[in-house]
């Protein structure tokens, strides 16, 4: 009967994290409307409003907490872990 | 027409206000603001869904009618603050809708931190109409806060059970100095008309029109049903008595 051996190597030595371009197709994460999502090319809120294919003028972009007015969306570059929340009216009582 | 209802410097002479959400589509919403002639209604602010904004509400609102925002969502003040800023943001104006909730099962308002948020949105220059359980000493509060009008609740949101806070709301209409709007769980036209005969200056429905087999003929009874209240209110309607009194003379019995 043959033996089998099964070794287990316990690696404790934190993974580097990966950074920027790291993997070739990195893309930046960014959290819009409470979900972590590939920025794309989008570099400002502009590019990404623009991309998400919403309606840029029905929409209230809310950046880190702060209402952006959408002149000013081209003036803000986006940055990881950026949270991004767009905005719209719907039917309520 | 003279009797006119003022909310924030502005004068609104329809009283029957309509929220706009679970109509069968925005058309019929449409047909039944129109017809209403609807001056004030309202809309929610929420997360846009990038696959599902083909249309959009505001293009279905008539002109002359307002659109104000609620901040439902809203588990406390700052989230309500928060809400009031976007709207405002996106074009609904100053005028919104407080509306805080931290009860999931009955949608109770928390009449406290509605008074808090209330104070902020106050020195920011909203006009604020504040949905809250009856209540005459919160009505004081909310007045001093900066509140524009108050909403008591006739019973839970969407359940079309009436006026079961008679007692307290008319009350409140007879003692504070500003309008009281009945918000929530009006679901017949006689809730409405008994709001108007008590004294308030408006209602908000919601439920009980949009999801009526004809919305817009519902909306039609209950805008007549407010007319006919407000009506008996102005023109001071006879008071009760527990014993009988005769409406025939009580001489000349042929007997």
């Amino acid at each position: 009967m043959l033996g089998i051996r099964v070794f287990v190597v316990v690696d404790n030595t934190p993974a580097d994290p990966i950074r920027p371009g790291e993997l070739g197709e990195y893309e930046m994460i960014v959290r819009i409307n409470g979900k972590n999502e590939e920025a794309g090319k989008a570099q400002t809120l502009l590019d990404l409003v623009e991309n998400q294919d919403y309606h840029s003028q029905r929409v209230v972009v809310e950046y880190n907490q702060r209402i952006i007015p959408q002149q000013d969306w081209q003036k803000v570059n986006l940055a990881e872990n950026d949270n991004i929340e767009i905005i719209s009216f719907m039917a309520g009582g | 027409m003279s009797d006119f209802l003022e909310i924030g410097g502005k004068k609104i002479s329809h009283r029957l206000f309509i929220g706009t959400g679970k109509f069968a589509s925005f058309n019929l919403m449409r047909q039944v603001l129109e017809k209403t002639q609807c001056e004030l209604c309202t809309v929610a602010v929420r997360r846009v869904d990038a696959d599902q904004q083909a249309e959009n509400i505001l293009d279905y609102i008539p002109k002359g009618c307002r659109i104000m925002a609620n901040t439902s969502g809203a588990r406390n003040a700052d989230e309500a603050v928060r809400i009031a800023r976007l709207a405002q943001a996106a074009g609904s104006g100053n005028w919104i809708k407080v509306e805080i909730v931290n009860d999931n099962q009955y949608l109770l308002p928390d009449n406290l931190e509605s008074l808090k948020a209330t104070e902020i949105l106050a020195k920011e220059g909203f006009v604020s109409l504040v949905y809250m359980s009856p209540d005459l000493s919160m009505g004081r509060r909310l007045i001093e806060a900066g509140a524009a009008a108050v909403m008591p609740l006739g019973s839970p949101i969407g359940t079309n059970r009436g006026l079961q806070t008679r007692e307290l709301v008319e009350i409140m209409a007879s003692q504070l100095k500003i309008p009281i709007i009945v918000d929530a769980g009006l679901g017949r036209p006689s809730d409405v008309c008994q709001c108007m005969e008590i004294g308030c200056a408006g209602v908000l429905v919601n439920t009980a029109i949009a999801i009526s087999v004809d919305p817009v003929a519902t909306a039609e009874a209950f805008a007549q049903a407010v007319k006919a209240g407000r009506q008996a209110y102005l023109a001071g309607m006879a008071e009760k008595s527990k014993s009988a009194r005769a409406s025939s003379p009580l001489t000349g019995f042929l007997r």
